[in-house]
């Protein structure tokens, strides 16, 4: 009745007359919504009604020269509506409702919205929730009784998906009478100190539709709040980043992705690609098109820690980093930690890439499937039972053996490519106290090239993550689990070389994470980790029969990583705040494990080993440790503009032996031991955040200096593979990296996307005595990953909800890469004589994607809704040169540059929903 | 095993770049310094054989030049124990002396160079390189020539080939008349040129280690191939190998070589890196030396192939290009003054068929009519 019609109250447009309605002689066939918009559009009434009614139902645009009741009664003669016009409001709604022109008189009375005083349930049912939402926003809700005396009243909640009842982590709860704003956690709970009085509180999250609540606080309470999703069309809905700016948040250098974003993004072969989107945000970098790793402002790929729902994954990539390992359908939110990384994470020197899952829609079963030139994938979710124990499956899986048979060779005519990921979220709801949820997560590559060499990688992860809510104030997060990560290689099937070799990392983890809401300036987190590592650095096994290999094991290497923390977000003032943070870790190598010993003073080699010392089971070989500190501050100079600053010192017990431009699968994970000392770093940062047009549009300038010591690097002509002394080949190597970030984001409004330029540098330079030969001499190179200017430009513009238009532009300057500066002949050829590393670089790269995603309709009765994305990556079909490199042909040095991807490459890709 | 890694990687790269990518020719932008290091090749062979030592220069990308010899530098080979030889210079940048050396000692090479500068190597070890078991070949539409070897000491472990192949091949026409000052004349068996031999060396690196086997045995390393239907097997080849053993580090350098010169430059190759020899220079430690001197004995192997013994291989289509020109007498030898073409053969009955020279002699295809003194 009155529900039908107050849900819809969204928009405010004028109207301005009738006139042009009856100027047509034949009534064509159109939407009602239209016909409404126009009549709107005159400016004399507003009309109230159910969208879904409105965009399904056609109706004959009739002519009348009588009153807008009489116009009305015709052109709604033949529908199932009927309306009400009452001072210059029109409601339009179900024939079957009768409609009462006065509120019932209880209706005001507690109980009857969402609200939820102190210990009574919340209201979760249907019409309850309807019924709540159109007035709860205008309605006064009381918190506790009048007089509890309780000076610091707090008040906790849960915020909610209203249609899947999913938590919404990070969704903002800004106290606009106190002018101060909180973010909700990891699983969708907040605890907010009020003074006590009346406060409106703002609730808002990115593609959900902002809501308010006025309360009066009395005494300690809770507040559940329902979110709807934002729909695009309806464009009167109020600013929703208004309040999460990054003019607001507290900590610099904080990337969030939304999922729907990233589905958004033009990508090779249109499969979405979350590392991809996260390459074009400032400060990331990587090598090339096809790399697994990315880079952060200046740092190895190996400093990132890629986190899935608190699972590390050692390998985030598929066929070679041409496409990530996660299946964007189960991904909710992305974020990208690359300045102020909070106390709570460690283990890497550069960034946190922290991918949250969905939990799954918690009222009904649904899912997704989809389809492109790749890729097939299905999603499935729903409730195991409602509202309390979710289920989420996600599995992709490729085809992509057809791509390879096009090609015009012979050579490849026997090889095959295969992946596939799978992913399974169980969310169990115990009470409001308590949540547990599971996480599986695999993925697996396998290759075979021609009939006698294969190879294969993967991850497995399982982790387990319980929250518990003690009271209002306090709360802690288990999370335990455990990580893989290995490779095989498989060769000369059938002859005397015959072989298989495997390697594997495995850590088992487990932490403890609390945040207590202290008082109202100051709210703690604090908490301890460990680690177990374990990696099989190589096992070689004879393959075949006729094979004469010598079966050879590297032994196991063991490490325990401990860690506690503890971080204050001290709220000063409303404009001032710090967050201060403490790391302290605790590295240690376990035995068993024999430890050569070398000649002091020495470069270490074979020929330099003197001794060999064993350790036994479980004793401790060497200890690392050390503080990190973590301090982060923010100043609000005016509403709309803040300044920032940062300084983070941070440790890496875990390094990634790479001698290739890009890290490759086959790369091995090494632990620190007595002579590869743990990768220690810096970063200093300082931004200025700007929000313009009530933070329509977002803009910052962020400057950051880093200094990485202890990274390793390789001696010419290192071999690591089955290598039981790999601190023979590597160099320890300095890293320095500057650069300052200039983003302009819209995160509202038809048009979405952002524009950023950075420029930066990342210098490597050798200072290991005991080297040998330095690379160049010791002097300062650019790293690999080095490209000073980087533009980008990612876009969507929304025809309507059922139209829009993706692009995409990037440019970076060229990376850089070592030439040849002499050629000499040797053994009948001319050879090649390479001198400086990365001295040259290649040409500038520049790419243009652009893709039309197409929804089909929204009709909510639908069983299966399909949306189509039809793009193309590098829309000029530029050759962007990857690599550079010289041969040597009958004879003589030929250079020649490659391009991957040297044409433009279109792509089609449909996904249903059911 | 090392290599099959980076293979494998390299493979895909271009494989699913690979209906998209594109390959282009590049050139380097040109330096400003040319680099003219010193490069030092060669084995020194301990006994039987001619050591040879080559002296040349590094050079510039653009420089065309193919060869810059070292000239008048003294060359010495030196024991632990003061032993020495000294090598003479034959012809430019080519040093050569006959080496009678002590399978227990060590040996370096002491290089003095024409402006004085002292080049020393590291003392390195006597490798005895153990004989090659077999040399085999398999057609699988190209021919492929295969060695075997085993050291039943286990002590080699790192192996280097070289090798040189000759074939021999027929002119289109077996002509038995010659052409000279205006007569026409039969020609005698050293002056046939309808029989002629080509040869070449290897160019790539071709290295073997059975680092990881339990018996130092190789089997089935790949040496050389010829394509199909190539002239090498026209009618009849011949390959000879030479084997090295080699040290570990000997065979790093080389292997950096290798790699340098022959894997593509994907993102998962390694970095190029710089050569490091066993070679400084003594008198200016600043600047590098280019190479490897290594010790070791030469086996060698040699195997015919005759064209019979391989199937689909057919000969060069030259029918066309070769279809001879019919005259008399007369008007042969008003023809014959082009030095293009020769006579192939007279017509019973009257008349001279001339063609294209280079259906004729077969020295025009870039071989020698001399029979090597092997040759069967």
């Amino acid at each position: 009745m009155m529900g039908y019609i107050h849900r819809l109250i969204l928009c405010v447009i004028l109207m301005t007359g009738t006139r042009c309605l009856f100027a047509q002689d034949i009534p064509p066939l159109q939407p009602l919504s239209k016909l409404i918009d126009s009549v709107e559009r005159e400016g004399r009434y507003r009309f109230f009604f159910d969208a879904r009614l409105a965009d399904s139902l056609m109706v004959a645009r009739m002519q009348s020269s009588g009153s807008l009741e009489a116009w009305l009664e015709k052109t709604l003669q033949n529908t199932p509506l009927t309306f009400l016009v009452r001072s210059g409001k029109v409601y339009l709604y179900d024939r079957k409702f009768t409609v009462h022109t006065s509120l019932p008189p209880d209706f005001f009375a507690p109980g009857g919205s969402g609200a939820v005083l102190p210990g009574t349930k919340p209201a979760t049912g249907e019409t309850d929730v309807r019924l709540a939402d159109a007035v709860i926003e205008n309605r006064l809700i009381e918190i506790g009784s009048a007089g509890s005396g309780n000076a610091r009243p707090r008040i906790t909640g849960h915020v909610r998906d209203a249609r899947s009842g999913e938590s919404l982590a990070g969704a903002v709860i800004l106290d606009e009478t106190g002018n101060m704003s909180l973010t909700t956690d990891a699983d969708g709970y907040y605890t907010m100190q009020l003074s006590p009085g009346r406060h409106t509180l703002v609730i808002s999250h990115s593609g959900m539709k902002t809501t308010r609540r006025q309360v009066l606080v009395h005494d300690n309470g809770k507040l559940d709040v329902d979110l709807k999703e934002n729909i695009p069309t309806l464009n009167a809905v109020v600013v929703v980043a208004e309040k999460n700016s990054n003019t607001r948040r507290l900590l610099m250098g904080v990337e969030q992705v939304n999922v729907r974003t990233i589905k958004q993004v033009p990508v090779l072969l249109g499969e979405p690609d979350i590392l991809r989107v996260v390459m074009s945000l400032p400060g990331v970098t990587s090598v090339g098109e096809a790399s697994t790793g990315f880079n952060v402002r200046g740092g190895a790929a190996d400093q990132n820690l890629v986190l899935f729902n608190g699972a590390t994954v050692f390998n985030p990539s598929h066929l070679f980093g041409f496409f990530t390992a996660f299946n964007t359908e189960s991904v909710r939110n992305v974020d990208l930690y690359k300045s102020s990384i909070p106390a709570k994470y460690g283990g890497r020197l550069s960034s946190v890439l922290d991918i949250e899952s969905r939990e799954g829609n918690a009222k009904k079963w649904q899912g997704t499937a989809g389809i492109n030139f790749l890729t097939a994938k299905l999603s499935l979710e729903g409730p195991l039972v409602k509202d309390k124990t979710t289920l989420l499956l996600g599995g992709r899986v490729t085809y992509s053996d057809w791509l390879i048979r096009q090609i015009d060779n012979p050579e490849y005519n026997n090889s095959t490519a295969a992946f596939y990921d799978a992913d399974i979220h169980l969310n169990h709801r115990f009470s409001d106290k308590d949540k547990l949820s599971l996480t599986v997560y695999g993925s697996q590559d396998g290759f075979r090239i021609g009939a006698d060499s294969s190879f294969g990688y993967g991850n497995r992860n399982a982790v387990a993550r319980w929250k518990h809510i003690f009271n209002n104030r306090f709360s802690m997060l288990l999370t335990g689990g455990i990580d893989q990560y290995q490779y095989n290689i498989e060769g000369d099937e059938g002859t005397n070389r015959g072989f298989r070799l495997d390697f594997g990392v495995q850590q088992l983890h487990g932490r403890a994470d609390f945040t207590h809401a202290l008082t109202k300036r100051h709210s703690l987190e604090f908490g301890a980790q460990g680690i177990r590592y374990a990696i099989d650095p190589g096992n070689l096994a004879p393959l075949g029969a006729a094979s004469d290999v010598v079966p050879e094991t590297v032994p196991q290497e063991q490490a325990m990583e401990s860690a506690l923390y503890i971080g204050d977000k001290f709220t000063i003032n409303p404009d001032f705040s710090i967050e201060a943070g403490l790391r302290y870790s605790l590295y240690q190598m376990k035995g068993p494990r024999d430890v050569f010993q070398y000649v002091p003073g020495l470069p270490r080699t074979e020929a330099t080993i003197t001794d060999t010392v064993n350790f036994g089971k479980g004793e401790n070989i060497k200890t690392y440790h050390g503080p990190e500190w973590r301090i982060a501050a923010r100043y609000s100079l005016t509403d709309h503009s803040s300044v920032k600053a940062g300084f983070n010192t941070l440790r890496q017990y875990l390094h990634l032996l790479t001698n290739t431009a890009a890290i490759s699968p086959t790369d091995i994970w090494k632990l620190s031991d007595p002579y590869i000392r743990p990768q220690t770093g810096y970063q200093a940062s300082a931004g200025y955040y700007h929000d313009f047009a009530k933070g329509t549009y977002e803009s910052s300038v962020e400057l950051y200096y880093k200094r990485m010591n202890h990274v390793l690097d390789f001696k010419s002509g290192a071999s690591i593979l089955m290598n039981e002394h790999p601190e023979t080949e590597v160099v320890n190597t300095r890293g320095e990296a500057w650069g300052i970030e200039f983003m302009v984001r819209k995160n509202t409004g038809r048009l979405t996307g952002w524009l950023s330029y950075t420029y930066s540098r990342s210098f490597l330079q050798m200072d290991d005595t005991l080297a040998g030969q330095l690379i160049n001499q010791g002097n300062a190179y650019p790293a690999n990953y080095d490209k000073p200017h980087m533009a980008n430009l990612v876009t969507n513009y929304k025809f309507s909800h059922r139209y829009g238009v993706s692009l995409n532009v990037n440019y970076s300057t060229g990376r850089p890469i070592t030439l040849p500066v002499a050629i000499f002949n040797y053994a009948g050829s001319q050879r090649i004589y390479y001198s400086q590393r990365n001295q040259f670089r290649i040409p500038d790269y520049f790419r243009i994607d652009l893709a039309f995603n197409l929804d089909g309709n929204h009709k909510v009765k639908q069983k299966v809704h399909f949306f189509w994305t039809i793009g193309a990556y590098n829309l000029t079909g530029r050759d962007n040169p990857y690599s550079i490199y010289f041969t040597e042909e009958n004879g003589t040095v030929k250079g020649y540059q490659l391009s991957v991807i040297g044409a433009i490459i279109p792509y089609v890709t449909l996904n249903m929903k059911f | 095993m090392r290599y099959h890694v980076i293979r494998t990687y390299l493979f895909f790269v271009i494989l699913f770049g690979g209906w998209v990518s594109c390959v282009k020719p590049y050139n380097p932008p040109a330096l400003q310094v040319a680099r003219n290091y010193l490069v030092v090749e060669g084995v020194a062979i301990p006994s039987g054989d001619t050591t040879v030592i080559t002296l040349t220069r590094s050079r510039d990308l653009s420089d065309t030049t193919s060869f810059l010899p070292e000239t008048n530098a003294r060359v010495f080979v030196e024991a632990t124990n003061g032993q020495g030889f000294q090598f003479t210079e034959t012809s430019p940048g080519q040093y050569k002396a006959l080496l009678s050396l002590t399978p227990t000692l060590t040996y370096r090479l002491r290089i003095v160079t024409r402006l004085g500068h002292e080049i020393l190597s590291d003392y390195e070890p006597v490798i005895e390189t153990p004989p090659i078991d077999s040399l085999h070949w398999r057609q699988d539409g190209d021919v492929q020539i295969f060695a075997d070897s085993r050291d039943p000491n286990n002590n080699t472990r790192y192996y280097r080939w070289e090798y040189r192949e000759t074939w021999e091949y027929r002119s289109y026409y077996d002509s038995y008349i010659g052409f000279e000052n205006g007569i026409l004349f039969y020609l005698d068996s050293t002056q046939k040129i309808y029989r002629c031999w080509d040869s070449a060396v290897s160019t790539r690196v071709i290295l073997g280690t059975t680092e990881n086997l339990g018996d130092d045995v190789i089997l089935n390393q790949l040496i050389a191939t010829v394509p199909q239907a190539s002239q090498k097997i026209s009618a009849k080849y011949s390959i000879e190998v030479f084997q090295y053993g080699l040290t570990r580090d000997a065979f790093t350098f080389w292997d950096e070589i290798r790699k340098n010169g022959s894997e593509v430059g994907g993102l998962f190759d390694p970095l190029p890196s710089q050569l490091l020899g066993n070679l400084q220079n003594a008198s200016n430690p600043g600047e590098p030396v280019i190479g490897y001197f290594s010790v070791a004995s030469r086996e060698r192997k040699r195997l015919f192939i005759d064209n019979n013994q391989v199937i689909n291989w057919p000969p060069k289509n030259l029918d066309i290009l070769c279809t001879p020109i019919i005259t008399t007498a007369d008007s042969a030898i008003y023809y014959l003054y082009t030095p293009k073409l020769l006579p192939a053969y007279y017509i019973t009955g009257g008349g001279l068929a001339i063609a294209d020279a280079f259906c004729v002699d077969c020295r025009l295809q870039g071989g020698t009519n001399r029979k090597p003194g092997y040759w069967p």
